[in-house]
């Protein structure tokens, strides 16, 4: 064959692309997408506790959107993903720079530090924060009395609640995303930052125009796996305020939660699903958007 | 990127479709559970005081029967159930429910129903404690969640104070007056959980003057004047400084007990003797349950209710007569004791002709807690479309406590929200 | 080796010219840090030591010490959950990652029909949360008859989108001059996969590990509707189970200082594997591999 034939001609296989995804999609296919497509399935249905399902179009579809309370949990859980990524965006990227600049060794055990939290059972979570956050014996308001402020009542104040999770939340995950985005940063050449150094640019300069166009792949998952994480928050509110202090924390998966496992709805549960995942989607399309458009500029 | 997401909403659309057409379809097909041996008996406890009485007990008793205990957490039965239901088959033959709950199970009528056998029994229960769903009687309620008033008296005592006996709530609230004054505001006699716990005590004093939110056929049956009164009378002695913020599931709840910060609250027998004796065992003697106060002194003394658990059959499992064993084994001398042993409070009221309930308790200073609070009934209660009715409670309760609601006005946002259900 | 110690040698000597104020204020933010990551697990490790009836106990050093917290979780079966935690973690994670590593390299590397619509399936997926998924996955899991057994957990567990999409972000940075070079050098597709594109994604894969090795090690739902019996619990299960005992006040004693030791002796190992794993994903990374 000769060279030009070769290139016209597929570099490999045609049959490769599909060996390479194949394993992964035998898994996916049952296990994911199987179950993804029976639960947008259920959320057509009107199916009562132990009795065959009926076909309910779009009723309840309906019945959620009517409830004003599917509104007050999607507006919390939107407030504390707004609060949440806009702290814990800069944070993390500011943390895995800071480790990238530090002796490896020492990063290596800070981040072994800052990543313990995310192996804690949420439990023991709770309960430490709980002894914590506590108005009568919690470390923080004893601080807080030593200046003559407080006590503040984190967790049982509706307004101080959501801000007390966000926080909780920050803690627990914010080590974990820094890996990952320290992990990236690992994969930007030195000679990157040594032309940048030569140029004279200064720190917030290679940053702005070296760290963060490279860094923009890993960037775009931990936005994307954190916001999802956020509009899925559950067992952290279930644990600690369970949806109070007067539905302040009450998230959209704590809704979807009690229609299907306390209400037995399984059909207005999968609904409620349903629009979740819709406003998901939307919002991570919004955000891979805003990350790439930022890409041209 | 549009026309992918447009292809993709396209796809997801169409998969959509025919999967609420497979999953109708697949339905009729796949009811058949496999067949399961008849001795085979699958029962789902949460009490981890339950497995070790039922080894021995039941299957002594019932040799022919191969039981299988599952523990499951509390907080998960139901989900756990659900998830059985709706797949059909795997379901256990008995399961272990939270009273609070039961109300919206049983209304599924998914469980057997044991009026043949419970209910010409049913002059041998107190009022509340049968209970079922469509008319039907699916369980009775055990380790019933009989309110009191506990007291360490020895405490009150150091300040020179005392409840007197058969007291009203005015004569408590005096007391607990005089304590906050004697002790600078750093004791207390009541307790007001957060969130869902503090909806059920609320709750349960509201019972206690005869209130309900559901009659027994799930219609709407609200005293609201005696819902704002209560809440009233609660939010009151917040306000003046009376009131504990906690819960006995907090690690620091029994330390304000040991401390003696708390000195005195309202609970039922688990937490409020068991638990306390457990936590707190260097304050025995100290103790002293006092059955609920009455609203006025003419009235007839009634408690309310907290909770309790129940054992229920379901239908659709292999075993039924497996079950109705199970369940009304429990009202055997055998069962009465191990009701007594792993519970405390027996609901079966003749259970003192079949074993000894004559206990004095030396941490209560020789007090029959079991008998005194089990002499105390609760009016009626229809625990129906709970989850609901709680989550409406504690909202409305919670707002009340911060002050952003009257009690009013909490009990109007309670009714409104449960009539539209 | 060689190489790394000049590359080293090069940023430290780039540092010797910062100020020393710049050093001190980045010492002392990455003290901060530390501190304010630390300080929860420090009351952990201090709470599991406390005797019960001092869990309140505000002081940064706890004034009596006693291990019979460590005793009491030993009564439990956190014995028995801990090794089932860890062994689904694990056989989670080493399943994920090559399905996950296999399935990023595919749709990354090579452009073939269907490509979009499938890895935006995959996506989409994940936007559903796992509660909607949870009885479909029951009853699937009931079709293959794998209820109560490990692989009901791990199966679900391991085809994880997110990683995928992670491991595909890492596997598009690659240029694709290495490829073709390998190409002319005669080599198949896999084995581009595996020495080419593998050992330059390494960083990836250990984040892809660590995700998987934590999702499975914090899942909740699943394995809570799956595995039945409580000698197959996993430690947040058990945990949930010993901390429901008291919320229902039916528990005989505070199950606090079982839950508080026994997280602290999960922790333990898992930190020690953080250590060996970062030496084995992160740490040998060479700065320049990529440039290439």
């Amino acid at each position: 064959m000769s060279a030009t034939a070769r290139r016209s001609a597929r570099k490999y296989p045609a049959s490769a692309p599909y060996l390479f995804i194949a394993p992964f999609f035998v898994l996916f296919v049952p296990f994911g997408a199987g179950s993804v497509l029976l639960a947008l399935g259920i959320s057509f249905l009107d199916w009562p506790l132990g009795q065959p399902p009926e076909f309910a179009g779009f009723d309840k579809f309906a019945t959620v959107l009517d409830d004003p309370l599917f509104g007050k949990a999607m507006g919390n859980t939107l407030y504390m993903l707004v609060g949440f990524l806009l702290a814990l965006l800069p944070l993390c990227l500011f943390v895995a720079v800071l480790l990238k600049q530090l002796r490896r060794r020492t990063a290596n055990l800070v981040q072994v530090v800052i990543f313990a939290p995310i192996t804690m059972s949420l439990i023991a979570v709770a309960l430490v924060f709980d002894l914590l956050y506590n108005e009568r014996v919690g470390f923080v308001n004893n601080v807080l009395d030593l200046v003559g402020v407080g006590p503040v009542p984190f967790l049982t104040d509706a307004d101080l609640a959501p801000w007390s999770i966000i926080a909780l939340r920050i803690w627990r995950v914010l080590g974990y995303y820094a890996v990952i985005l320290y992990a990236g940063l690992q994969s930007i050449p030195d000679e990157y930052y040594e032309a940048a150094q030569l140029d004279g640019a200064g720190a917030w300069q290679r940053f702005r125009h070296v760290t963060f166009p490279l860094l923009k792949p890993v960037t775009l998952f931990v936005l994307v796996a954190s916001s999802i994480a956020a509009w899925e928050l559950f067992a952290e509110v279930q644990v600690l305020t369970d949806g109070g202090p007067a539905r302040s924390t009450l998230t959209a998966v704590m809704y979807i939660f009690g229609a299907s496992f306390e209400q037995f709805d399984l059909g207005k549960g999968a609904a409620a699903s349903v629009l979740l995942a819709a406003a998901i989607i939307v919002s991570t399309a919004v955000a891979s958007r805003l990350l790439r458009s930022d890409d041209r500029a | 990127m549009n026309r992918a997401w447009k292809r993709k909403a396209v796809v997801c659309g169409v998969t959509a479709v025919a999967v609420v057409l497979t999953a109708c379809g697949s339905d009729d097909a796949g009811s058949t559970g496999d067949e399961e041996s008849a001795d085979e008996l699958e029962i789902w406890v949460f009490s981890s005081s339950a497995p070790p009485v039922i080894e021995d007990g039941f299957t002594a008793a019932f040799p022919q029967y191969d039981v299988e205990i599952v523990e499951v957490p509390i907080a998960d039965v139901t989900q756990r159930l659900v998830v059985a239901l709706q797949g059909g088959d795997d379901l256990p033959d008995v399961v272990q429910v939270p009273l609070r709950e039961s109300g919206g199970l049983f209304a599924t009528g998914q469980f057997l129903d044991l009026s043949e056998e419970l209910g010409p029994m049913e002059d041998d229960f107190a009022d509340g404690i049968l209970v079922g769903g469509n008319g039907e009687i699916n369980s009775f309620t055990m380790g019933p969640g009989n309110m009191g008033l506990w007291v360490n008296q020895e405490a009150l005592a150091e300040h020179g104070l005392a409840i007197p006996d058969n007291p009203t709530w005015d004569d408590v609230v005096a007391v607990a007056r005089e304590l906050q004054t004697a002790s600078g505001g750093k004791q207390y006699l009541f307790v007001q959980p957060p969130g869902t716990n503090g909806a059920n005590m609320f709750n349960a004093f509201f019972n206690s003057r005869g209130g309900t939110w559901w009659d027994e056929d799930g219609e709407l049956a609200v005293d609201e004047d005696l819902a704002t009164q209560t809440l009233e009378f609660m939010v009151g002695l917040d306000q003046e400084g009376l009131v504990y913020h906690g819960v006995w599931t907090d690690a620091t709840y029994w330390d304000a007990i040991r401390n003696q910060e708390i000195v005195g609250w309202t609970m039922n027998f688990g937490v409020g003797s068991t638990s306390l004796q457990e936590n707190v065992p260097e304050q025995s003697g100290q103790w002293q349950l006092v059955t609920w106060p009455t609203w006025a002194e003419s009235d007839e003394q009634r408690t309310g209710v907290f909770g309790g658990s129940l054992y229920a059959g379901l239908d659709g499992a292999d075993n039924p007569q497996g079950a109705r064993d199970f369940i009304m084994w429990w009202l055997t001398p055998e069962g009465l004791q191990a009701q007594a042993d792993t519970l405390g409070l027996v609901s079966y009221r003749r259970a003192a002709e079949e074993i000894d309930l004559d206990i004095e308790d030396p941490y209560f200073g020789g007090q029959n807690v079991r008998h005194d609070l089990a002499s105390v009934p609760y009016p009626a209660f229809h625990f129906f479309h709970w989850p609901e009715t709680e989550a409406a409670i504690t909202a409305a309760v919670d707002q009340a406590y911060a002050g952003d609601l009257t009690p009013a006005e909490a009990v109007e946002q309670i009714v409104a929200e449960l009539s539209a259900l | 080796m060689r190489k790394r110690v000049a590359g080293r040698e090069v940023t430290r000597s780039g540092r010797k010219h910062k100020p020393i104020a710049q050093r001190l204020g980045r010492g002392a933010v990455v003290g901060l840090i530390v501190v304010v990551a630390a300080f929860p697990l420090y009351w952990l490790l201090i709470s599991s030591l406390k005797p019960s009836t001092r869990l309140g106990e505000v002081a940064l050093i706890p004034s009596s010490v006693t291990f019979e917290n460590y005793i009491a979780a030993f009564d439990t079966q956190i014995p028995r959950w801990l090794l089932n935690t860890f062994g689904i973690a694990l056989l989670t994670t080493l399943l994920g990652v090559s399905v996950a590593a296999l399935a990023g390299f595919g749709f990354a590397r090579y452009r073939f029909r269907g490509r979009s619509v499938l890895f935006g399936m995959v996506l989409a997926s994940l936007a559903i949360p796992e509660y909607a998924l949870v009885l479909p996955q029951f009853t699937i899991m009931r079709q293959f008859g794998l209820l109560n057994t490990w692989a009901a957990v791990i199966l679900p567990l391991a085809a994880n989108a997110l990683v995928l999409f992670l491991l595909r972000q890492y596997f598009s940075q690659l240029p694709e001059e290495l490829f073709d070079a390998a190409r002319l050098d005669g080599s198949g597709e896999f084995r581009l996969f595996w020495t080419v594109a593998v050992p330059l994604v390494r960083p990836g894969l250990g984040a892809a590990g660590l995700l998987l090795f934590l999702n499975a090690w914090n899942a909740y739902l699943l394995p809570l509707v799956m595995l039945t019996n409580s000698d197959q619990f996993t430690m947040p299960i058990g945990l949930a189970f010993l901390h429901s005992q008291l919320n229902f006040g039916i528990v005989e004693t505070s199950p606090w200082g079982a839950i508080t030791a026994g997280t602290v002796i999960s922790i333990v190992p898992l930190i020690l594997c953080l250590l060996v794993m970062q030496r084995q994903f992160i740490g040998s990374l060479t700065a320049g591999a990529v440039k290439a």
